[in-house]
């Protein structure tokens, strides 16, 4: 009963922190804009607040940097929350939403846009677009290859991913050698950042959020019968296998649009789910809206670091959390096992 | 009442086929054991009888309906199966897995309500572990796992509990308390249990339904399955029944028969007063078709031998033994491959036996097994046994352990007897 109360107290908390988080995020930056007058360009949108602030002022604020910390929030709960989900699936806390190719799949998608600029008179979507698609497809190719009649057992789905994926990043390489003076941008989409991404991203990615964290939540009791096993799930009156689908088609959608249309930020979905399991225990009906928030605050801090640690210049963001993300999951390993 | 009707079962896995043709019926207030060998298909059946694996042909029915026709949901209130070796590697409570029972009862964003803690409260209190329901899952031993997972199932309020293998990896204790525990919850639900212990499934099951082959071998209560020579066909084991002195029941002592025991020679045992009863086990270990006599009733040589199932000659206790008997021994040896003499001693009672042996004819080789290597300070007829006993000495051979007189058996009765003529 404890861990239910602290279940609220927690997520109410963390939303908090997500809050404050965000607002670092959109008053730090190159151009010094005051916290109170921040506030007050934000404020404006929906207050009759009179305007003593620049225009230019304004636009950092509303059309720069509000979208790209809201973007940062909505692709590391996404990472994190699809992460939750599949540690469930596949019964194993190393799985991640890349474990699939999806991230394979979505950077060949945006690479062969970036080479050959097919897809460009898509407009500012083409690349987000050919992720998405080729990321779906990817998964969708996983799938057929894993399935045995009507069932999919995880540890085919789990290796044909695998071969798949590593069939994709040959791709990708190839493309890579051919690419020339693309060389830059397509590394750069590699690693991964949401930065200069407006609204349109941000719209583009809210509703697959939205729908995936609804689904997700209102699954989590039979993501806690997964836990024990797919035969022992189904005893309890879950139809697994339908559930399986439904946990593949949803994850892929949510992951394959937060990597359209940020690249490939690897570790927040492998470790956020794996902190707040050893934190608040594995129970899904606190672990998926808890994963997600805390998601959301890593992602939203990362991206900030990557626009101070080197300021002027920014570094992609999948560097940060990888940098910091693999020494602190060897360390949180580490400590388990001393316990064990 | 019968609960579940499972009626010409057929499964097959690829080309092999598993189940062929299973008719089972499953009552409640009773514990229905299933049991054969490794491979037999008995969890195969049990997942069908579960509905988790569709059978190729046949049908299961539960209180009449047909279960292809139900859902996950709808079977899952009315059996609820413990599988075996689920693992619990999370840090789940207790409490809250055994609240994964009431799945079936609660809607996608429903909550459990004071019916469903009521159950589980229940479910923990029927399987002695509500004082666990604060411990994660990953942190019970093995007994205390097993009837945390029973308490889960409890929860699903089944009519009929299904469990394979429940007292596997459990020491002796708590394979006990479990039995007794799917004995009590029998009264209130109907029972299928996968055991491999016979002597666990002879104690507690009400029905025994033995799988051999893909097919049901026989089914009913243990006294009447359990038989040696069905043991024997379905498990490839000797089996010897003896009462249990503790429950007045059964109670099996297992030995893996020699190799190829078809071709092994008969050989008669002349024994008694306990003298010969590692003669009969040894006999009995290596395939050897044993009998044993002229012996009285009460004579410890010859409960072994009934132990054994070794047919022996019997005669009322401490009586003489007749002319008539003497005549029966005297077949039974010309029937024989070989005749073993235990050193014994000897009395009026029983000299007869060795009259028989120093008169057979010189073709039946005879063997005499002593393991003081002497057959002195036997005799207790003043002389006469004493000659009987050179008498034999003379015309067969003597063995002093029980090595030797195996391997004085291996070359006589191991070959044709012809061949031994004269020898």
């Amino acid at each position: 009963m404890h861990t239910r109360l602290n279940g609220r107290l927690v997520i109410a908390t963390l939303c908090l922190v997500l809050a404050a988080a965000m607002l670092l995020g959109v008053v730090v930056g190159e151009s010094r804009i005051s916290f109170t007058r921040a506030m007050a360009i934000i404020g404006s949108t929906f207050l009759p607040i009179p305007a003593d602030w620049s225009q230019s002022e304004e636009s950092i604020i509303l059309l720069i940097r509000l979208p790209r910390v809201i973007l940062a929030a909505l692709v590391g709960a996404a990472l994190a929350v699809c992460g939750a989900v599949l540690q469930s699936l596949f019964r194993n806390p190393m799985a991640d939403p890349f474990l699939l190719g999806i991230s394979n799949g979505a950077a060949l998608g945006a690479s062969i846009v970036l080479v050959t600029g097919v897809g460009y008179g898509a407009g500012i979507l083409g690349v987000p677009v050919a992720a998405f698609a080729f990321g779906l497809g990817t998964i969708y190719i996983v799938y057929e290859l894993a399935r045995v009649g009507n069932r999919v057992p995880v540890t085919t789905l789990l290796l044909c991913g695998i071969a798949v994926a590593a069939f994709m990043s040959a791709g990708t390489s190839f493309l890579l050698f051919l690419s020339g003076e693309n060389l830059h941008q397509i590394v750069f989409w590699l690693l991964g950042g949401i930065s200069g991404r407006g609204w349109d991203y941000v719209l583009l990615l809210l509703p697959f959020v939205i729908g995936g964290s609804v689904l997700f939540f209102s699954i989590s009791r039979s993501l806690n019968a997964l836990m024990f096993g797919e035969e022992s799930a189904q005893y309890l009156g879950i139809e697994v296998e339908s559930l399986k689908k439904i946990i593949l088609v949803a994850v892929s959608l949510v992951t394959g649009a937060a990597v359209s249309v940020s690249g490939i930020i690897g570790f927040v979905g492998l470790i956020t789910p794996h902190m707040v399991r050893l934190w608040i225990g594995p129970d899904h009906r606190i672990l998926i809206p808890v994963s997600l928030l805390f998601g959301a605050i890593l992602l939203v801090m990362a991206d900030l670091a990557s626009r101070v640690l080197l300021a002027p210049n920014e570094l992609p963001i999948g560097i940060i959390t990888a940098l910091c993300g693999a020494p602190f999951f060897a360390y949180l390993l580490r400590r388990r096992g001393r316990e064990a | 009442m019968t609960i579940i009707e499972a009626r010409d079962i057929g499964f097959s896995f690829g080309r092999k086929a598993v189940l062929k043709g299973i008719d089972l019926d499953c009552r409640d207030g009773e514990v229905l054991g299933i049991m054969g060998q490794n491979g037999s298909g008995k969890t195969t059946l049990l997942r069908i009888l579960a509905g988790y694996l569709q059978a190729d042909r046949g049908s299961v029915r539960y209180g009449g309906r047909e279960l292809s026709g139900m859902d996950a949901r709808e079977m899952a209130r009315l059996r609820a199966v413990v599988s075996q070796g689920v693992g619990a590697n999370f840090d789940f409570p207790v409490a809250d897995y055994v609240m994964l029972g009431r799945t079936p009862y609660l809607s996608r964003f429903g909550r459990e309500g004071v019916h469903d803690y009521r159950i589980v409260e229940q479910a923990l209190g029927m399987t002695d572990t509500t004082h666990l329901q604060d411990r994660p899952v990953s942190r019970l031993s093995g007994g205390e796992l097993q009837r945390v997972m029973i308490a889960r199932a409890l929860s699903q309020e089944p009519k009929v509990l299904m469990l394979d293998e429940p007292t596997s990896h459990l020491d002796i204790r708590h394979q006990m308390e479990i039995m007794d525990l799917l004995g009590d919850l029998s009264k209130q639900m109907a029972v299928i249990a996968i055991v491999h212990d016979l002597n666990l499934a002879a104690r507690y099951c009400g029905r025994i339904a033995l799988l051999h082959e893909g097919t049901i071998h026989s089914c009913g209560p243990p006294g009447q399955v359990l038989a040696p020579d069905t043991i024997r066909e379905v498990f490839g084991v000797r089996a010897c029944r003896a009462e249990d002195p503790g429950t007045g029941g059964g109670i099996f002592s297992f030995s893996i028969p020699g190799p190829d025991t078809a071709g092994k020679s008969r050989v008669h045992v002349i024994c008694g007063g306990g003298c010969g009863r590692m003669v009969l086990h040894m006999l009995a270990g290596k395939g050897y078709r044993a009998s044993a006599g002229i012996l009285n009733e009460g004579d410890m040589d010859l409960e072994v031998a009934r132990y054994l199932a070794i047919p022996a000659l019997s005669a009322p206790p401490f009586s003489r033994i007749g002319e008539e008997q003497a005549r029966m021994l005297g077949e039974t040896c010309l029937e024989a491959d070989a005749v073993v003499v235990v050193a014994m001693p000897v009395g009026e009672g029983n000299i007869r036996n060795l009259e028989v042996a120093a008169n057979l004819p010189a073709h039946i080789p005879v063997v005499l097994y002593s393991p003081e290597c002497t057959l002195e300070g036997l005799d207790c007829t003043n002389g006469k046994g004493d000659l009987l006993y050179e008498q034999i000495q003379g015309r067969g051979t003597l063995a002093c352990t029980l090595e030797e007189l195996a391997a004085v058996l291996e070359n006589t009765g191991g070959t044709s007897r012809r061949e031994d003529t004269g020898s």
